[in-house]
C-alpha cells in the first residue's frame, strides 16, 4: 500500500515537473513567444544565422520581373540596383527591403494601422487606438486616389517585390528571428502599406500638442507672461531665417489676449496625459540641420550641399541606403523601409535633404456638445450628427477591444474630458506626397524641383537644394492653415467661426534662391522673420530657438579658406554651443572669484578657459550644462510652483532658455526675477547662486577633483533596439547637446543625426553614413557596423553601382524573371 | 510493456527518439521530447531507458547546432540570443542552454513514463 503510494505520488511529481516544463515552454515573458519556439533549434532564434551571411554572386529568381535585373551590393550593404525599366527598378527594391528590413516594416505598419496590440500585447493597445482615432489609415486610403497611375505602379510593384520576398521566406522557413520571437507571421504587403508608413513619418514630424500646451501655459500664467514668455518671433531667432523677407505683404497681426476656459484646460490636460504614452515624435525631440553654399565661398567653385536629419536613432535604422539605376531614375540616398522613395539624396544633375519646418500644423477645435443632443455637435448655426467609426483591435493574450470613434467636420474626437476636443491635423488631408518625392527624384533643376513639390502637403519641410550648374536654394511648401481667429495657438471654438479658411499661398512660403549670401541654411528654426505676414506659430511650437542654425552660419561666415566637403562633414559634428558662446561672458562676470572656495574656483577656472564646445571629455561643458539647468529651475521654478503650471519646465524650456537668454545677455527688461512672494533678484544673484549649486551637485555625484566630470559621464547617446535593449547600441558618453549641430538632446539621448549626407557638386562625389547598418537581423555583420564610422566621423563614399562592382568586398545578385 | 531489455533494444530505441525528435524540430514541434520520452520509458524498463531519454533528446537538440556550427552560422546567434534571454552574452551559453532544455524535455517525460509505468505495473 506505502509502496503504491509511493509510486502514485512519484507519477503526480513528474506530471507536475512535466506542466510547469510544458507551461514555461509555451508562455513567453512579455510579447516573446515561448522558449520552447525560441530555442527550437531547426525552426527557432537560431535561423537568424541563415540569413546572416553578406551575400554571394548568385542568380535568383524574382516572380514579376520584365527582364534582368542586378543588384550590387557594397561591402557596406548598400544595394546598387540596376533595371532595364522603372517597375522592375521598383520590384527589386520592395524585394531589398523585405530581405533586410521585413519586420521593421511590418512593425511600423501594424504602428499606423493600429495593430500593434496584437502581436505586443495590450500595454499597446493605448497606441493602437490613438492611431486609430488620429486616422492614418483613413488618410492613407484617400491619398492613393490622388496618386498618378505611373505613381501608383510604382507603389504596386515594390509591393510585389515586398510580396515575393515574404512567399519565398514563408515557403523556405526562413521568416526574419522576431516574427518567431513573437509568434506570427506578417501578411502580404499592400500599397496602403506604403501610404500610411508615409503617414507615420508625417505624425512624426508634423503632429503637434503644442496648442494644448499653451492652453494649460495661458491658463496657469495668464495670457500676457505667456504671450511674453512665449513669443511670436523670440529674440534668440532673430538673425538666422533663411528667408528674411521683404514680403509682398503687411506683417500679421500681433496675438491678442485670450481666455482659456476650465474645460479647455481639463480637455488640454487629458489629451496631454494620453499623448505622454506614445512613441516620442521627432517634431517635439529631434531637430535637423540642413545647408548648401553656392560656388562662391567652395574651393571647387560649384556648390557643397550637407543633411543631417535628426530622427530617432534605432537598430535597425529608420534609414536604408541605396543606390537606384533605371531609365528614369539615377539616384542615390536613404529611403524609408517599406516606401520606394528617396526623400534625402541626389541625382545626376540635382540632390536635395530636408529639416523639418516645425510650423504650426495641427489645431484642436473644442466642440460644442449638449446632453440634450447625444452624438451631435453644433456647427455654422445647426445641430450635426457626429460620425462614428468602430475598430475591433486584436490583442495579444487578452479580448478583442471594440473601439468607437467620433468624428465632426474637423476631424476626429481625442477627448471628452472636461470638453469634446477634435484634431484637424494637416498631415489628414490627402496628398500625392509620395508622387511628389518621385517626382523630386527626377527633377533636374529648380524649376522643376519646385514644381515636383507643387503638392506637397506634410509634413512641412524645409527642402534644401543645391545643383551641378552651380545653384542653391531652400523651399519649404506645405500646408501652413489659416484660420478665421485670433488666437490658433490655442484650442479654437469648433461652432465655425475660427475654421480653416485657406493656407499660406505657395508663392510666399518660406523659401530661398541663390541669395546674397550665398548659403542657405535651416535647422528647424522659425524660417520666416518677424515681418512675415501669416501666422504659422509661436516660439511654444517646437520652433528651434535658433543656436543650431546661428552655429552654422557663423561656421560658415568665418571659415579660414574657401569650403570643402571636409569642412561640411567637420560642421555636422560641430559640438559649440552658442547659447554657451552667449552667456559665458555674463556668468564669468556674475560669480566673483574672491568669495569662491577652491571646489568653485576651480570649477570657475574650468569654464574660464572653455571654448564652448560641449566635447565629450570636457569638464567645463558639464559644469555648463549643470550651471544652466540650475539657472532655468531657479529662474522659474517659483513661477510654475506660485501659478501651478501642469507643464513641466523641462517640456518649454527651448523657449524658456531664449527668454532668459534675451534677459540675461542683452538686459531686456523682464519681470521674471522677481517671483512672487519672493524678493527681488537680479541675473547676477541668480547666475552666481545657480552656479554654486550646481557645482555642489556635480561633486556630489562624480567627486571634489573637477578635471573628472567628463561630459561623457554626465551625457550620452543610446541607439536603442526596436524589439529588445540587449541589441541596443550604448548608452556610450558622447558629446553634444540640444543645442549643438551634433544634436544630443537629453542626458541619455534617443534622437539624433540619423543620417549625415554632403553632397560635394564639385568633384560630383557624395558621402554619407548613419548610425546603424542595413540588416535588421542582430546576428549579421551589417546590423550595427556602420555605427563605429559613423561615431567618428568616417563617412563612405555613395558610389555609383559601377564603382562599386569593382571595389573588394561587393557581390551581385543576378535577379531574374 | 516490454520488460528489462538488452542494451542493443534500448540504444535502437533511442536511435529512433532521436530521429523522431529531430523531425519534429524541423516543423517547429519543438515538445515532441517530452512525449517521446514518455513513451520510451513506458515501454522500455529500467535506467538505461530513462537515461537513453534525456541523452537522445540532448542529441536531437544538439544536432541541428553542430550543423548550423558546421556553417558558420551558430557563433554570432549564441550570443545574441543569449543576451534576448536575459544572460551575459557568452558565445556557448545559449548553445548550452538549448542542449540543456530538449535534455530536460527527454527526461522530464521518461520520468513521467517510469512513474506510470509503476503505478500500472509495481515492481513485486
Amino acid at each position: 500500500m506505502v509502496r503504491r503510494s509511493g509510486a502514485l505520488l512519484n507519477a503526480i511529481l513528474a506530471t507536475l515537473v512535466c506542466a510547469v516544463l510544458l507551461y514555461s515552454g509555451t508562455n513567453g515573458v512579455g510579447p516573446l513567444t515561448g522558449v520552447g519556439p525560441l530555442l527550437d533549434p531547426a525552426t527557432g532564434f537560431w535561423t537568424a544565422g541563415r540569413d546572416a551571411a553578406p551575400p554571394h554572386d548568385q542568380t535568383l529568381q524574382l516572380t514579376g520581373l520584365h527582364a534582368q535585373t542586378s543588384v550590387t551590393f557594397d561591402a557596406e550593404g548598400v544595394p546598387h540596383i540596376r533595371a532595364r525599366d522603372d517597375h522592375d527598378l521598383f520590384l527589386a527594391l520592395g524585394y531589398v527591403h523585405a530581405r533586410y528590413r521585413l519586420f521593421e516594416m511590418d512593425l511600423i505598419r501594424r504602428q499606423g494601422e493600429g495593430r500593434l496590440a496584437q502581436v505586443l500585447g495590450g500595454k499597446l493597445l493605448p497606441v493602437d487606438e490613438f492611431e486609430l482615432d488620429l486616422g492614418l489609415s483613413r488618410t492613407a486610403l484617400k491619398d492613393l486616389k490622388r496618386l498618378a497611375p505611373d505613381e501608383r505602379a510604382v507603389l504596386q510593384a515594390y509591393a510585389d517585390g515586398v510580396n515575393a520576398r515574404i512567399h519565398e521566406a514563408k515557403t523556405e522557413r526562413n521568416l526574419p528571428a522576431f516574427f518567431k520571437l513573437l509568434g506570427y507571421e506578417p501578411a502580404d504587403w499592400q500599397v496602403l502599406d506604403t501610404a500610411v508608413i508615409k503617414g507615420i513619418q508625417a505624425q512624426d514630424l508634423a503632429y503637434q500638442t503644442n496648442p494644448l500646451t499653451n492652453a494649460r501655459l495661458v491658463k496657469a500664467l495668464g495670457a500676457d507672461r505667456a504671450s511674453r514668455w512665449f513669443p511670436v518671433v523670440p529674440a534668440s531667432n532673430r538673425d538666422t531665417p533663411y528667408d528674411p523677407g521683404p514680403y509682398q505683404t503687411a506683417a500679421a497681426a500681433p496675438l491678442p489676449a485670450a481666455v482659456v476656459s476650465d474645460g479647455a484646460d481639463v480637455a488640454a490636460a487629458s489629451l496631454l496625459s494620453r499623448t505622454a504614452g506614445l512613441p516620442k515624435l521627432a517634431s517635439e525631440t529631434g531637430a535637423s540641420n540642413n545647408w548648401a553654399v553656392d560656388g562662391t565661398l567652395t574651393a571647387s567653385g560649384k556648390p557643397l550641399m550637407a543633411n543631417d536629419p535628426h530622427l530617432a536613432l534605432n537598430l535597425p535604422s529608420v534609414w536604408f541606403q541605396v543606390d537606384l539605376e533605371s531609365p528614369s531614375y539615377h539616384v542615390r540616398g536613404v529611403t524609408f523601409p517599406g516606401a520606394p522613395v528617396v526623400p534625402i539624396g541626389r541625382n545626376k544633375q540635382i540632390s536635395w535633404g530636408a529639416t523639418d519646418t516645425q510650423n504650426q500644423a495641427t489645431l484642436y477645435y473644442a466642440e460644442k456638445t449638449d446632453p440634450a443632443h447625444p452624438d451631435q455637435y453644433f456647427w455654422q448655426e445647426a445641430w450635426h450628427r457626429m460620425d462614428k467609426i468602430s475598430y475591433d483591435i486584436p490583442v495579444k493574450g487578452g479580448a478583442v477591444d471594440h473601439h468607437e470613434l467620433r468624428l465632426t467636420v474637423h476631424g476626429p474626437i481625442l477627448t471628452q474630458q472636461g470638453q469634446a476636443l477634435a484634431v484637424d491635423w494637416m498631415g489628414n488631408v490627402p496628398s500625392s506626397g509620395l508622387g511628389s518625392i518621385l517626382r523630386m527624384m527626377r527633377a533636374g533643376d529648380w524649376p522643376s524641383f519646385k514644381s515636383a513639390l507643387t503638392d506637397w502637403t506634410s509634413p512641412t519641410q524645409n527642402w534644401i537644394y543645391a545643383d551641378a550648374a552651380g545653384n542653391i536654394g531652400i523651399y519649404a511648401p506645405g500646408l501652413y492653415p489659416i484660420v478665421n481667429a485670433a488666437r490658433p495657438d490655442l484650442p479654437l471654438p469648433g461652432t465655425g467661426e475660427a475654421d480653416v479658411v485657406g493656407t499660406v499661398p505657395l508663392a510666399q512660403v518660406p523659401q530661398a534662391y541663390d541669395p546674397p549670401s550665398h548659403m542657405v541654411v535651416s535647422a528647424n528654426q522659425r524660417p520666416v522673420g518677424g515681418a512675415y505676414p501669416y501666422y504659422i506659430g509661436t516660439s511654444q511650437n517646437d520652433f528651434d530657438p535658433g543656436y543650431r542654425a546661428a552655429e552654422i552660419r557663423t561656421a560658415l561666415q568665418t571659415r579660414k579658406g574657401p569650403l570643402t566637403a571636409l569642412d561640411m562633414e567637420r560642421l555636422q559634428f560641430d559640438d559649440r554651443d552658442q547659447l554657451a558662446v552667449r552667456v559665458l561672458p555674463r556668468l564669468l562676470g556674475a560669480v566673483g572669484e574672491a568669495d569662491l572656495d577652491p571646489l568653485h574656483r576651480q570649477a570657475l577656472a574650468e569654464i574660464q578657459r572653455w571654448d564652448a564646445v560641449m566635447r565629450a571629455n570636457s569638464a567645463a561643458a558639464s559644469i555648463w550644462d549643470a550651471f544652466w539647468r540650475e539657472y532655468l529651475r531657479q529662474t522659474f521654478q517659483p513661477w510654475w510652483d506660485r501659478y501651478r503650471v501642469g507643464v513641466p519646465i523641462t517640456e518649454v524650456a527651448g523657449p524658456l532658455g531664449a527668454d532668459l537668454e534675451g534677459w540675461t545677455v542683452a538686459g531686456a527688461p523682464t519681470d521674471a526675477f522677481a517671483p512672487p512672494g519672493s524678493a527681488p533678484a537680479t541675473p547676477d544673484v541668480v547666475m552666481e547662486s545657480a552656479f554654486t549649486k550646481a557645482v555642489n551637485s556635480l561633486a556630489q555625484r562624480f567627486g571634489a577633483r573637477v578635471q573628472m566630470w567628463d561630459w561623457s559621464r554626465v551625457h550620452q547617446r543610446l541607439i536603442a533596439s526596436l524589439i529588445d535593449k540587449s541589441l541596443s547600441y550604448g548608452p556610450r558618453g558622447a558629446g553634444g547637446d540640444e543645442r549643438t549641430p551634433d544634436a544630443a538632446a537629453g542626458t541619455v539621448s534617443t534622437h539624433g543625426p540619423s543620417w549625415r549626407m554632403v553632397v560635394d557638386w564639385g568633384s560630383g562625389r557624395s558621402y554619407g553614413v548613419y548610425p546603424a547598418g542595413q540588416a535588421e537581423n542582430p546576428v549579421s555583420a551589417w546590423y550595427e557596423n556602420l555605427v563605429d564610422d559613423w561615431w567618428a566621423g568616417r563617412y563612405h563614399e555613395m558610389t555609383t553601382a559601377a564603382e562599386a562592382e569593382g571595389r573588394s568586398g561587393s557581390a551581385t545578385w543576378t535577379l531574374q524573371p | 510493456m516490454i520488460g528489462r531489455q538488452s542494451a542493443g533494444l534500448v540504444a535502437a530505441a533511442g536511435v529512433l527518439m532521436v530521429a523522431v525528435i529531430w523531425a519534429g524540430l524541423q516543423i517547429g514541434v519543438w515538445w515532441l521530447a517530452l512525449p517521446a520520452g514518455f513513451l520510451l520509458t513506458l515501454l522500455v524498463a529500467g535506467a538505461p531507458s530513462l537515461h537513453t531519454a534525456w541523452l537522445a533528446a540532448a542529441a536531437a537538440w544538439a544536432l541541428p547546432l553542430v550543423l548550423l556550427t558546421a556553417g558558420g552560422d551558430a557563433g554570432r546567434s549564441s550570443v545574441v540570443l543569449s543576451g534576448i534571454l536575459g544572460f551575459p552574452s557568452l558565445p556557448l551559453l545559449a548553445a548550452l542552454l538549448t542542449v540543456v532544455f530538449g535534455a530536460l524535455l527527454g527526461l522530464a517525460g521518461g520520468w513521467l513514463g517510469a512513474a506510470v509505468r509503476r503505478v500500472l505495473r509495481p515492481a513485486r
